[in-house]
C-alpha cells in the first residue's frame, strides 16, 4: 500500500538533504512525522495535515521564507536603501560594489566603514576604473537622514536604515552603481516592488475566470462546452505581442510607465485565462465520468456541490502548480517586455529593466555587478516554484508518508 | 549527340574569346582612385566579411524601396555619375568623366566615361542615364524616388540625350545643390529593367517598377557598374557579392579595383551577436558604439588579431541629437515660456554636455551646436562656436528668475507667471539607448534648477509621429540628415513639414509657409534657404547657410546636444583601413580595402 | 468521431473570419502606419510619404482595407503583398518556414524527451536525492529569463575561445551544400538556442509530469491494480503514466502554434533566421498584410492544435466521448 516498491517508507529514514540548500533540523519533525503517519492519538483537521505536509518540504519552507522576506524588503525598500532611487552620482558612474570593512589589517572598528574610491578613465582603453584609497575611510551610520520617501500606507520619512555620512563625501554602494551613478542596491529594491506586485492582480483575475469557465465547460459539456471552447479559441487568437504593442502606445501618455504596465497586464489577463480554462475543462471532462462523481450524482448532489466538493479538489494540485508557475511567469514576462522596450521605463525601474542594462557583452565583461538584479529574478522565481511544489505535495489528498 | 558536342565546343570557344574581354573590362580612361584612400601595398584576392546590422535587405531595387540594408548592398553594385570622396565628402568624377555648366547655370552637360561596361558586359551609355533618371530617380511612383530633389520651384529637371556618351540636364532654374543630388543617383541598366518599369513598358500599371529586383530575383539579372556584383542571397543569413570584372576604377599603380574577390554581408541584426561574431573572427569590419570601445581596445592591447579606431564623425545621419520645445503648445503659459529665447537659453545652460559625452558615449562624442558637422568643411560655420552655451546651472537659474519663473511657494519647483508649476513632458525614443540616457540626465539637471520634467519614453516611430503632429511638449530627437543643408530643407527651413517645433509656420496640407507666424529670425532663415537653393556659386551658397547656422545658434529654435563619433572595429588582416590625419576613418569603401 | 472532426473543421471557417477581424482591429489599434517610419529618412520627402500612403491604400478607412485584403484571399487565394518587400506575403513566410520548423521541432522534442522520463523518475523516486537535485535543476531552468541565458551562453562560448556564436552556422558554412562538417557546425551552434529556448518549457513540463504522476499514483485504480498483483512496471507505465500524460496533451496542443510564433525574443537575441524576428520587424514597421497573414497562420495552427489535443485526449482516455 505504500511506496515500498521503490522507496522504503520515508518515515523510517532521515529526509534527504541537499547540501547547503536545506535549513537545519526543524524542531518537532519526528512528532509531525508521527502525526502524519496516523500514529498520534489526536485526529488532525484537513488544514493541519496540509500545513504539516507543507512543513515537510524543506525547499518549500525556504522558498516561502524567501518570498515573505522579499515582500517585506520591497515594501520597506525606501527605508532599507541608503539613497533615493533617482539620485545620480556623476562622480561614481559604473562604480563596482563598495566593500564593507571592519578592519584594515591594523585597526579594527566595530562600526563598518567603506574606503574612498576615485574614478579614473584609462586614457587608452577609455575604460572606467576606480582606485580604492585604503587610507581614507568613511564610517557607515545607521538610521541616517536622507532623501524623503513615502512608503505605501502613508509612512513618510527621510530616515534610511544605513548610509554613509553625506557631508564627509563617503559613499556606500552595496551592489555598485549604474551608468549615471545611481545606487544599484537601491534600484534593485525599488525595482522589486514593481516586478513582484504588478502582475498579481492580473493572475488573480485570470484564475477566477479560468476556473469558472473551464469548470462549467468541462462539467456540462455539450453545446455549452462547444460554445465556450469556440469563445476560448477566439480569445486565444488575440495576438499577444501586437496587442501589447498597441495597448502600451494607446493608454494615456500622462500615465506613469508603471500605471501603463499595470493597465496592459490587467487587460491582457482578461483574455489570458483561456489556457487554464482549457486544462480545467480537460480534467473535468475526464473527472465527470469517474465513479465517485457518478456516485455523487446518483445520490442527488447538486451540480455546485459536485463541482466544488468533488471535482475541484481533484484538480487542486494542478491549480496550485499552475498558480505558482504564474508568478514566475509574471516576473519573467516583465523582464521580456522590458527587454523589448515596452515595459517599465525610466526613471522608474524594475528587475527586468535593470537586467536589460546587463544584456550586453560589455556589461558581462566590464560591469558584471549589473547582473545582480538578474540574481534577484532567479531567486524570486525559484522561491515561488519551491513553494508551489510544496503546496502541491501538501494538498495532495492521497499523499501518504 | 553530335549536335550537343558541337554546342559545347562552340560555347567553349565563345568563352575563350570572351575571356580576354572580361579581363580587359577596364575602360580606356579608368578613374584613378584618390590617393588618400590607400595606405600600404595591396594584395589582391580574398574575401571581406561585413556585418549587416540593419537586418535583411527588403529588396535589391535601390529606387523601389526605402531600406538601409538594400542601400548598403546596392551601393556596392551600382555607381553614380558624380562620385563623392569618402574622406573629404568632395565631389569627384564618377561615371561622368567631366561636366559643363552653361553660363546661366541652367544647362549641365555630362560627358560619360567611354568604354564603361555593365557587369554583364553590355556597354554603359546615355540611354541608361536617361532610363534611370526618368523611370527610377524621378518616377513619382517609385517608392525610393528622389524626384523632390530634382524639382526646382515646382518644375522638374529635364534629361536629354546628346549622343551615346553625352547627356544634358536642363534645369528650370539654377540650382546650387545639383551636382550633390546627381551624386545620389546611382545608375541602373536599361537593358535589364526596361520591360519592368511602367515608363518604358506601357502594359504595366504605375508602381510596377517597385516590384523589379525583389529579393527572389535571379542574381544574374542584377547588374551594375559598381565594384561588386550579386552572387547569392541566403534569406536572413547572408548576402554574397563578388568582384565586378568591369569596374572602372584603378589604384595609383593602375591596378583594377576592387582588390577582394568577394564581399560578404552577414545578416546580424542584434548588435551583441555582431560584436560576438567580430570577436570570434567571423566579421572583418564592424561599426560599433562607443560603449564597446573599451572591450575591443583591451583585447587589442592584449594582442588580439583585431583593433579599434575612433574617428571624427563624418556621416551626417543621424543629425546631432537635439532638444526641441513646442512653440505651438496649447497651454498658454508654457507656450509663452517656450517661445521666450531666455527660457531656451536657460535650458541650454542646464545641459551638461561633458557629462553626457562621458557617461552616455564613453567620451566618444563631440558637443554639437549644429546639424552641420565640423568635418563638413563645405558648409560648417565655425563662427557658431562663439555662441555655444556651456553647462552652468547658476546662469540657467538666473535666466529663469529673470523671466519671472521663480519658485514662489518653496516646493522645489518653479512657478510660471500664471502660478502653474513649470512642468513639462519630455518625449524621447526608448529604442535608442543614447536618447533614453540623455533624457534621463537632462531630467536630473533640470530638476536641480526647479524644473519638473516627466519622461515619456516611447518607440522611436511613435516619438516621430508625435513630433510631426505637434503632440508633444518637449522632444529629444535626431533626423536623418545630409551634408548639403539644401537637401534637408524640409527639416531646417521654417514653414516646412519637418520643422516640427513650430508647425504653425506652415499651413496645413498645401504646405504653404505662413510668414505672420514666423519670428524675424525665422523669416531670415527662410530666405537663406530660398536663396541658397538657386545660387550656383559655392561660396555664396555657403554664406547663406553660414547665416542660417548663426541665426540658429543665436535663437536656439532647437538646442543641439551631441553627435557620437565613428568607432570602427577591424581585424588586423584587413588593409587600407586607417585613420587620416584629420581624424577621419578611412577604409569604409569596400573597393579600396584588401586582405593581407 | 469522424463526424465530430468534420464538424470542428466546419467551425473553423467562421472562427478564422472572426479571428481575422480581431487581428486586424488590434493591428490598427497601434497609432501610425507603414508610412510613418519614413519621415525620418534623409531620402524621403514628406510629400512622398503621403503619396506612398495613397498608393498602398492606407488612406482608406480600416474596414475597406480589411475587405480588400479578405477579397483577395477569397477570390484569388492571395494573402496580399508585403509593403516592405514588394512580394507576396505567402512567399516571404514560406521562405522562412524551414528553419523555423527545424528549430521549434527540435526544441519541443528536446523538452519532451528530457521532461517526461525525468518527471517519471522524479515521481517514482519522490524525495530521493536525485528527485531533489532534478527538481532543483528544473527550477533553475524555469528561473532564468531565456534571452538572458542565451547571451550568457554566448559570452561563455566566446570566453572559452569558441567561435560558434549566434545564428545556425559559421559564416563559411551558410551557403555550402550539406556535408558532415556542416552538420557538426550546425550542432555546435544549435545547442545554445535549443537549451535557452527549451529549458523553461522543459522545466515546466517536468514539474507537471511529476505532479500528475504523483496524483495518479495515489489514485484508487492504481492501488487496485497493485493489489491485483500486477507488476510494478506495468502499473506505472500502462496505467499511471498514461493517465498522468492526459493533461499534458492539452499542453502539447498549445505548443503547436509556438512552432511558428514562439520565442521571438530569444530568436532576436541569438540572430536566428527564423520567422520570429521577421514577424517582429513587420509588426514594428506595420507591414500590415504580412503581420495579418502571419497571425492567421498562427491562429490556424492553434485551431489545429486544439483539435489534435481533443482527438488525442479521446484516444488516450477512452471514457471521454464527443457526441
Amino acid at each position: 500500500m505504500s511506496e515500498t516498491f521503490t522507496n522504503p517508507p520515508v518515515a523510517n529514514q532521515p529526509l534527504p538533504k541537499i547540501p547547503g540548500k536545506m535549513p537545519g533540523k526543524t524542531p518537532g519533525r519526528n512528532q509531525n512525522e508521527a502525526l502524519l503517519e496516523g500514529e498520534g492519538e489526536v485526529a488532525l483537521s484537513q488544514a493541519q495535515k496540509i500545513r504539516l505536509r507543507f512543513m515537510r518540504h524543506k525547499l518549500g519552507v525556504v522558498g516561502g521564507a524567501i518570498i515573505v522576506f522579499l515582500y517585506v524588503v520591497v515594501t520597506l525598500a525606501p527605508f532599507l536603501s541608503p539613497y533615493g532611487f533617482e539620485v545620480q552620482h556623476p562622480e561614481y558612474s559604473l562604480a563596482p560594489p563598495t566593500g564593507i570593512h571592519f578592519s584594515n589589517g591594523k585597526r579594527f572598528s566595530l562600526r563598518p566603514y567603506t574606503y574612498s574610491i576615485t574614478k579614473a578613465r584609462d586614457p587608452i582603453t577609455l575604460e572606467l576604473t576606480y582606485q580604492v584609497d585604503r587610507e581614507k575611510s568613511y564610517p557607515i551610520y545607521f538610521f541616517v537622514r536622507g532623501e524623503k520617501y513615502d512608503i505605501i500606507g502613508g509612512w513618510k520619512g527621510n530616515l534610511h536604515l544605513f548610509g554613509a555620512d553625506r557631508n564627509s563625501g563617503g559613499a556606500v554602494f552595496l551592489f555598485g552603481t549604474d551608468r549615471f551613478g545611481r545606487d544599484l542596491f537601491t534600484r534593485t529594491l525599488i525595482g522589486g516592488r514593481v516586478s513582484m506586485t504588478v502582475g498579481v492582480f492580473g493572475i488573480l483575475l485570470s484564475f477566477i475566470i479560468g476556473i469558472l469557465v473551464g469548470g462549467v465547460s468541462g462539467y456540462y459539456g455539450g453545446w455549452m462546452d462547444n460554445l465556450i471552447q469556440r469563445v476560448i479559441e477566439l480569445l486565444r487568437s488575440f495576438p499577444r505581442l501586437p496587442l501589447w504593442l498597441a495597448l502600451s502606445m494607446v493608454l494615456p501618455p500622462q500615465w506613469s510607465s508603471v500605471a501603463v504596465y499595470f493597465g496592459v497586464v490587467t487587460i491582457l489577463s482578461l483574455i489570458d485565462w483561456t489556457g487554464l480554462a482549457r486544462v480545467i475543462r480537460g480534467q473535468f471532462l475526464s473527472l465527470r465520468e469517474k465513479e465517485f462523481v457518478q456516485a455523487a450524482r446518483a445520490i442527488g448532489a447538486s451540480d455546485a456541490s459536485i463541482i466544488l466538493r468533488h471535482m475541484l479538489p481533484n484538480t487542486m494540485s494542478y491549480l496550485i502548480v499552475s498558480a505558482t508557475l504564474s508568478f514566475p511567469g509574471m516576473i519573467i514576462g516583465e523582464s521580456s517586455i522590458s527587454f523589448l522596450g515596452l515595459g517599465i521605463k525610466e526613471p522608474m525601474t524594475s528587475w527586468g529593466l535593470l537586467l536589460k542594462d546587463a544584456q550586453s557583452l560589455e556589461a558581462l565583461n566590464l560591469h558584471p555587478w549589473l547582473m545582480i538584479p538578474g540574481i534577484f529574478i532567479i531567486v524570486a522565481v525559484l522561491a515561488f516554484n519551491f513553494v508551489g511544489d510544496a503546496m502541491r505535495d501538501a494538498f495532495d489528498p492521497y499523499s501518504k508518508m | 549527340m553530335q549536335k550537343r558536342l558541337l554546342v559545347v565546343v562552340l560555347s567553349l570557344v565563345a568563352l575563350l574569346a570572351l575571356a580576354p574581354a572580361a579581363l580587359a573590362g577596364l575602360p580606356a580612361n579608368p578613374k584613378v582612385e584618390n590617393e588618400n584612400l590607400f595606405e600600404g601595398t595591396a594584395r589582391p584576392g580574398g574575401e571581406l566579411i561585413l556585418g549587416l546590422t540593419s537586418g535583411s535587405p527588403k529588396s535589391f531595387n535601390y529606387y523601389g524601396v526605402i531600406d538601409s540594408s538594400a542601400y548598403t548592398i546596392m551601393e556596392n553594385i551600382l555607381s553614380p555619375l558624380v562620385d563623392v570622396n569618402p574622406v573629404t565628402q568632395e565631389l569627384e568624377p564618377g561615371l561622368a568623366e567631366k561636366w559643363d555648366f552653361s553660363a546661366d547655370g541652367k544647362t549641365v552637360t555630362f560627358f560619360l566615361r567611354k568604354g564603361v561596361k555593365w557587369s554583364d558586359g553590355k556597354p554603359f551609355t546615355a540611354d541608361d542615364v536617361l532610363f534611370t533618371m526618368q523611370n527610377a530617380v524621378m518616377n513619382p511612383n517609385a517608392e525610393g524616388n528622389e524626384v523632390d530633389r530634382f524639382t526646382i520651384g515646382g518644375k522638374k529637371v529635364e534629361w536629354v540625350k546628346v549622343n551615346a556618351n553625352t547627356v544634358k540636364a536642363i534645369l528650370p532654374a539654377s540650382y546650387g545643390a545639383f551636382l550633390r543630388v546627381v551624386s545620389h543617383a546611382l545608375m541602373l541598366p536599361r537593358h535589364k529593367l526596361a520591360d519592368k518599369a511602367e515608363g518604358t513598358n506601357p502594359a504595366l500599371p504605375p508602381g510596377s517598377f517597385n516590384k523589379a529586383w525583389t529579393t527572389n530575383t535571379n542574381p544574374r539579372e542584377i547588374v551594375g557598374t559598381g565594384p561588386f556584383m550579386l552572387e547569392q542571397y541566403i534569406v536572413d543569413q547572408k548576402v554574397i557579392l563578388k568582384k565586378n570584372p568591369n569596374f572602372w576604377k584603378v589604384d595609383a599603380k593602375r591596378r583594377q579595383l576592387p582588390y577582394v574577390n568577394k564581399l560578404v554581408y552577414l545578416i546580424v541584426q542584434n548588435e551583441q551577436v555582431a560584436m560576438a561574431k567580430f570577436q570570434a573572427g567571423e566579421i572583418d569590419r564592424l561599426k560599433i558604439g562607443g560603449r564597446d570601445y573599451p572591450t575591443i581596445k583591451k583585447e587589442e592591447l592584449k594582442g588580439a588579431p583585431y583593433m579599434v579606431l575612433k574617428g571624427t564623425p563624418v556621416n551626417p545621419t543621424p543629425s546631432p541629437t537635439h532638444l526641441a520645445f513646442n512653440f505651438d503648445i496649447k497651454d498658454e503659459a508654457l507656450r509663452e515660456a517656450f517661445r521666450n529665447l531666455k527660457f531656451r537659453e536657460a535650458m541650454a545652460y542646464a545641459i551638461d554636455r561633458d557629462r553626457i559625452i562621458d557617461q552616455v558615449y564613453n567620451t566618444l562624442a563631440i558637443p554639437s551646436g549644429m546639424p552641420v558637422l565640423p568635418s563638413n568643411k563645405a558648409f560648417f560655420n565655425p563662427e557658431i562656436e562663439k555662441y555655444r552655451i556651456n553647462f552652468d546651472l547658476k546662469k540657467a537659474a538666473a535666466l529663469l528668475d529673470e523671466i519671472g519663473v521663480k519658485d514662489i511657494n518653496n516646493d522645489g519647483v518653479r512657478e510660471l507667471p500664471n502660478g502653474n508649476p513649470l512642468e513639462f513632458t519630455l518625449t524621447a525614443a526608448v529604442d535608442l539607448q543614447d536618447h533614453t540616457d540623455i533624457a534621463t540626465l537632462l531630467k536630473d539637471n533640470l530638476e536641480k534648477i526647479g524644473v519638473k520634467v516627466n519622461l515619456q519614453l516611447v518607440k522611436f516611430s511613435l516619438a516621430f509621429d508625435k513630433a510631426l503632429s505637434g503632440e508633444f511638449e518637449a522632444m529629444l530627437l535626431a533626423f536623418g540628415n545630409q551634408p548639403d543643408p539644401q537637401l534637408r530643407k524640409a527639416i531646417w527651413q521654417p514653414g516646412r513639414p519637418l520643422y516640427y517645433w513650430h508647425l504653425s509656420t506652415m499651413k496645413g496640407k498645401e504646405q504653404i509657409p505662413v510668414f505672420e507666424e514666423m519670428y524675424d529670425w525665422e523669416k531670415k532663415i527662410y530666405e537663406d534657404f530660398e536663396k541658397g537653393e538657386v545660387t550656383m556659386s559655392p561660396a555664396t551658397r555657403k554664406a547663406y547657410y553660414d547665416d542660417w547656422q548663426l541665426e540658429n545658434a543665436r535663437n536656439l529654435p532647437v538646442i543641439f546636444i551631441t553627435k557620437g563619433m565613428d568607432v570602427v572595429a577591424v581585424q588586423k588582416s584587413v588593409g587600407n583601413v586607417f585613420l587620416q590625419k584629420n581624424g577621419v576613418i578611412t577604409g569604409l569603401s569596400n573597393w579600396t580595402v584588401y586582405k593581407k | 468521431m469522424l463526424r465530430y472532426i468534420l464538424q470542428r473543421f466546419l467551425y473553423m471557417i467562421p472562427m478564422m473570419v472572426l479571428i481575422s477581424i480581431i487581428c486586424f482591429a488590434v493591428i490598427k489599434l497601434q497609432p501610425g502606419d507603414f508610412g510613418s517610419q519614413y519621415f525620418n529618412n534623409p531620402r524621403v520627402s514628406p510629400e512622398m510619404v503621403q503619396q506612398l500612403r495613397e498608393r498602398l491604400g492606407l488612406n482608406d478607412p480600416a474596414y475597406i482595407q480589411y475587405l480588400k485584403w479578405a477579397k483577395g484571399i477569397v477570390t484569388r487565394g492571395d494573402f496580399g503583398y508585403s509593403f516592405a518587400y514588394k512580394r507576396p506575403v505567402s512567399d516571404l513566410i514560406w521562405e522562412r518556414m524551414g528553419w523555423t520548423v527545424v528549430v521549434a521541432t527540435l526544441t519541443i522534442v528536446f523538452s519532451w524527451l528530457v521532461a517526461i522520463p525525468i518527471g517519471i523518475y522524479s515521481a517514482t523516486h519522490k524525495y530521493s536525492i536525485m528527485d531533489y537535485l532534478l527538481t532543483f535543476l528544473g527550477f533553475i531552468g524555469l528561473s532564468i529569463p531565456n534571452f538572458f541565458l542565451a547571451l550568457v551562453l554566448m559570452y561563455a562560448v566566446l570566453k572559452a575561445g569558441g567561435t560558434s556564436v549566434g545564428g545556425l552556422f559559421s559564416q563559411n558554412f551558410i551557403e555550402t551544400p550539406w556535408s558532415w562538417a556542416k552538420f557538426v557546425d550546425m550542432l555546435n551552434h544549435l545547442w545554445i538556442p535549443v537549451i535557452s529556448i527549451g529549458l523553461s518549457g522543459t522545466a515546466g513540463l517536468l514539474r507537471q509530469m511529476r505532479g500528475n504522476l504523483l496524483d495518479v499514483l495515489g489514485a484508487q485504480y492504481v492501488v487496485t491494480a497493485r493489489a491485483k498483483g500486477l507488476k510494478e512496471s506495468i502499473v506505472i507505465y500502462k496505467h499511471a503514466v498514461r493517465n498522468a500524460i492526459n493533461p499534458l496533451i492539452s499542453i502539447f496542443g498549445m505548443q503547436l502554434p509556438e512552432v511558428i510564433s514562439g520565442t521571438i525574443i530569444s530568436a532576436i537575441v541569438l540572430n536566428l533566421p527564423t520567422i520570429g524576428p521577421f514577424f517582429y520587424d513587420a509588426l514594428i514597421t506595420q507591414d500590415q498584410y504580412l503581420v495579418m497573414t502571419f497571425l492567421m497562420l498562427s491562429a490556424f495552427m492553434m485551431l489545429i492544435g486544439n483539435l489534435l489535443a481533443d482527438i488525442m485526449l479521446a484516444w488516450a482516455d477512452p471514457r471521454i466521448r464527443y457526441q
